[in-house]
């Protein structure tokens, strides 16, 4: 049962409301955990592990509290020296307590995910010697696991760092950790921003109702219309890569980039909604990436929950550990402020896109991915000095709109490079892809159109590109509202009856007339909830 | 107050979206746009099934691409002068089975309903929530099923040469493995409790409205063997109904898997499907009450020109599958613009 399908929308999330509604406020929350258990049963079995994560990060706080506070009453007693002495132990011992809490959830998430293809690759490097390596087949995935194991791991750091007090509730961690619209595909959310808001235990309310739906609407349209379509060009181009011309790769790369967006940002248009009907708030996502103006811009505004986590919790840690420091200090005396810039930059970075390319899943793809971004944000890093001087020498500004759309395009071949290795299921697919656009003929014999209109291969008609160019317009312009920040929905839901009911209703009738579903379509599962 | 204004908001905006709905399905009704050629996805027999001639229909057939390619309503129509229709399509599910039925059951009385039991093992429990789930919308909402007919406004229409649901199809490629196939064991394939449970639940229906189901599994070498057949007796038998597998009568009923299948065993093609139907036909004659309509003036009017029309279309396909014509035979199929399906 996933966010897009009518189960979900029709009847799930219906019953929920319903039942929430129905019930005294301090039940509610209650109901949500209780149906957030039955969405994870009908999309998992492993459900015991949410919850042994849930009692794990429960315990692990509230030992670090209680530790810290058998120390603030031993204070008082001790001496300048005791004091010192007794704070330290108190932070090693709460430290091995974070230490150990980050490495179960870990070890979970590495069984889960990583386990198989870390005994492939034994395997296949011990095959040279003779050796083989009989991998079990695994079955074992939970779903949402990598999102949520990073929610447990920031409540963790978070209690550690005093930044929110160890909850001793344990249903209130639970439902933070297993809320069904975001346990799929996120957002990543923090605890100090969700919890409390999920435990209010709110009132339904009407603007929030409608605002929620409106959402949803705007995201099923998304997915809908243009996603679902486009994934048969993707299919078509990736599944036959080594007959695939420049032009095919580049318009599956392309369309591949554009599916993505519209399917994860989609769904989490439904998530947000969805949770915002019952009156919580979960952070954005998505902030108009395609307008970005270089690859460190884009991964502010692609899947940002993600890149707020790894810069709290990793990238800050890392550009503060002693070792960095350390080399900063070092490299600066001998090597200059810039060459310490470039050299602490390239530290940090390093652990944090390749984490973000492993968190993806266990695939050498998705490690060059992480790569490709830690090389390209290095460069962008390295030559910004330069870039500056150039611009104050042209005056030209990052405003210039000449040059904001030069930058906008140049930032596209980066999103686009990358989604094509993204998307390879091999390293070796990624590669014949990209040595395609520069080897061999470009433009395919039958043409170009002819192709994307074959009945048999990709299975789209030209009413189906003409849905897609349509549904890519329409979101364009809704997101050129909201970079201007011209609050469109805000003023097409505070505005007359009959406008916002029209909204709502044409957006509705585009989705039941032109939607792909039905005869002929079948439902693409979300991308981003096999991660 | 507030409270009443509220579900007063809702329950127009709710209001508002019925009326949507219900444009929509006049809009893209079956019967407006079936009888022209503009339906030819896997909803066409349903849609076939809105525009037929209320109570006219004495078996309907149902099941997934194995009975929508091996049972030939015109063969028995040709030789006994019954009425029937085939409503079976790829992939079919068992909710769609049981909402197609529950619909015919609203315009039709038939006298008997075969079911193939192919689809029985279309058991995956997450894609029959999703799909009667669909089907329940569908239902109320019928447009909603045939929305894709917009899209006619930049494609040329055609017909599969659909002859009461059934798809002429005279290409061959012939099934080169084991002949006795359904070879004797005691074992039976299990099948799981969802799907036996739907198909008590679907016998029961058609029991409610004067209908005899009957089981039947379409001769297949891929999709059939012996451990299948038990199980399928065995689920038959504790329903009640009647089981006729026609794996055990190949020989019977004259099957040559070097000509009557079009893709190596799996699904028959029209000359193995006229040889099924007949050997069905025969099972089912003198039982339920079944009756010869073709002196009738008003079955003939209607039935005897789609006959023709399958006779002289067997002639012209020279061979092929209809969704596969060469230009030179699609050309003179469709000598005259003729878009009309047969019988409308």
């Amino acid at each position: 049962m996933a966010y897009h399908e009518n189960l979900y929308l029709l009847v799930f999330l219906p019953l929920v409301l319903i039942f929430y509604q129905l019930v005294p406020a301090r039940v509610r929350p209650y109901i949500l955990l209780f149906f957030s258990c039955l969405f994870f049963l009908a999309n998992s079995k492993w459900i015991i592990i949410p919850i042994l994560l849930t009692v794990l990060i429960w315990q692990c706080g509230i030992r670090m509290e209680r530790i810290r506070q058998e120390t603030e009453e031993k204070l008082p007693a001790l001496d300048k020296a005791g004091k010192k002495a007794l704070k330290e132990e108190t932070e090693k011992r709460t430290k091995r307590i974070l230490v150990s809490g980050i490495l179960v959830i870990l070890a979970v998430l590495f069984v889960s995910q990583y386990l198989h293809f870390t005994l492939e690759n034994i395997g296949s490097l011990l095959s040279p010697l003779g050796i083989r390596l009989e991998i079990p087949v695994w079955s074992f995935f939970p779903i949402g696991i990598s999102f949520y194991s990073l929610e447990a791991i920031g409540y963790l750091v978070d209690v550690y760092w005093k930044k929110i007090q160890a909850d001793h509730n344990p249903f209130r961690l639970g439902l933070f950790i297993l809320f069904f619209p975001q346990v799929m595909e996120g957002p990543i959310a923090s605890y100090k921003d969700t919890a409390m808001q999920l435990w209010k235990g709110e009132s339904l309310n009407m603007d929030r109702i409608s605002s929620g739906l409106f959402r949803i609407l705007l995201g099923l349209f998304k997915k809908m219309m243009v996603a679902d379509r486009l994934a048969r060009v993707v299919t078509c181009v990736y599944d036959n890569y080594y007959h695939m011309h420049g032009i095919m790769v580049i318009l599956g790369t392309v369309a591949y980039t554009i599916q993505l967006y519209m399917e994860f940002s989609g769904s989490i248009d439904i998530v947000i909604g969805g949770a915002e009907m019952l009156g919580i708030r979960l952070p954005e996502n998505f902030r108009q990436p395609f307008m970005a103006q270089n690859a460190a811009d884009f991964w502010r505004r692609w899947h940002i929950s993600l890149g707020t986590w790894f810069r709290t919790y990793l990238f800050y840690a890392v550009s503060m550990s002693r070792t960095v420091k350390n080399v900063n200090k070092k490299l600066r005396k001998s090597r200059g402020k810039y060459a310490s810039m470039v050299g602490t930059s390239a530290m940090a970075l390093l652990p944090v896109w390749l984490a973000t390319g492993l968190w993806h899943g266990p695939s050498w793809t998705y490690i060059f991915y992480g790569f490709y971004y830690f090389v390209i944000l290095l460069a962008e890093t390295a030559l910004m000095p330069f870039i500056d001087k150039l611009e104050d020498r042209l005056h030209i500004s990052s405003k210039t709109p000449w040059y904001a759309a030069l930058n906008m395009m140049r930032t596209w071949v980066i999103i686009f490079t990358g989604e094509l290795f993204f998307r390879a299921k091999t390293m070796h697919q990624g590669l014949t892809l990209f040595a395609h656009i520069f080897t061999g003929p470009f433009f395919p014999k039958r043409g170009v159109w002819n192709i994307l209109t074959d009945q048999r291969a990709i299975l789209l008609e030209k009413a189906d590109y003409l849905a897609i160019v349509f549904g890519i317009i329409v979101i364009l312009i809704i997101d050129i509202c909201r970079e201007k920040e011209l609050g469109l929905k805000e003023k097409i839901l505070q505005g007359p009856l009959l406008l916002r009911w029209s909204a709502f209703y044409l957006l509705i009738a585009a989705i039941l007339i032109f939607g792909a579903y039905g005869a002929g379509f079948q439902a693409v599962e979300l991308i981003y909830a096999g991660f | 107050m507030r409270c009443k204004n509220t579900l007063l908001r809702i329950a127009g905006f709710l209001a508002g979206l019925l009326v949507l709905l219900l444009i929509l399905n006049t809009v893209f009704s079956a019967g407006k746009w079936y009888p022209e050629g503009y339906i030819q996805d896997r909803n066409a027999r349903t849609a076939m099934l809105s525009c037929e001639e209320p109570w006219t229909i004495e078996i309907i057939n149902v099941g997934d691409s194995e009975s929508g390619m091996d049972f030939n309503p015109m063969t028995l129509w040709g030789q006994k002068g019954y009425t029937a229709l085939n409503v079976g399509c790829d992939g079919l599910t068992l909710p769609e089975c049981y909402m197609v039925l529950k619909k015919a059951f609203r315009t039709q009385s038939p006298k008997v309903v075969l079911i193939e039991s192919n689809l029985l093992y279309r058991s995956e429990k997450k894609r029959l929530a999703k799909s009667m789930t669909a089907e329940i919308f569908y239902d109320l909402f019928e447009g909603l099923r045939f929305h894709n007919v917009w899209k006619y406004v930049w494609k040329e229409r055609g017909y599969r040469l659909y002859f009461k649901g059934y798809i002429l199809n005279e290409s061959s490629d012939p099934y080169e493995g084991e002949a006795r196939y359904m070879k004797p064991t005691e074992e039976a394939e299990d099948i799981r409790f969802t799907p036996a449970q739907a198909l008590t639940g679907i016998c029961a229906m058609c029991r409610k409205h004067g209908a005899e189901p009957v089981l039947w599994s379409a001769p297949s070498p891929i999709n059939y063997h012996m451990a299948k057949h038990n199980a399928l007796q065995k689920l038959a038998d504790r329903i009640g109904i009647r089981y006729l597998d026609l794996n055990l009568h190949v020989d019977e009923i004259g099957l040559d898997w070097s000509t009557d299948t079009f893709d190596k065993g799996d699904h028959l093609n029209c000359f193995g499907a006229e040889k099924a139907s007949a050997w069905i036909m025969r099972e089912l004659e003198g039982w339920a009450g079944l009756e010869d309509k073709r002196e009738d003036p008003a079955f003939a009017a209607s039935w005897d020109p789609v006959y023709a029309r399958f006779l002289e279309m067997k002639d012209l396909m020279k061979g092929y599958h209809s969704e596969n014509l060469p230009e030179e035979v699609e050309e003179h199929i469709y000598n005259g613009g003729d878009f009309r399906e047969p019988g409308f």
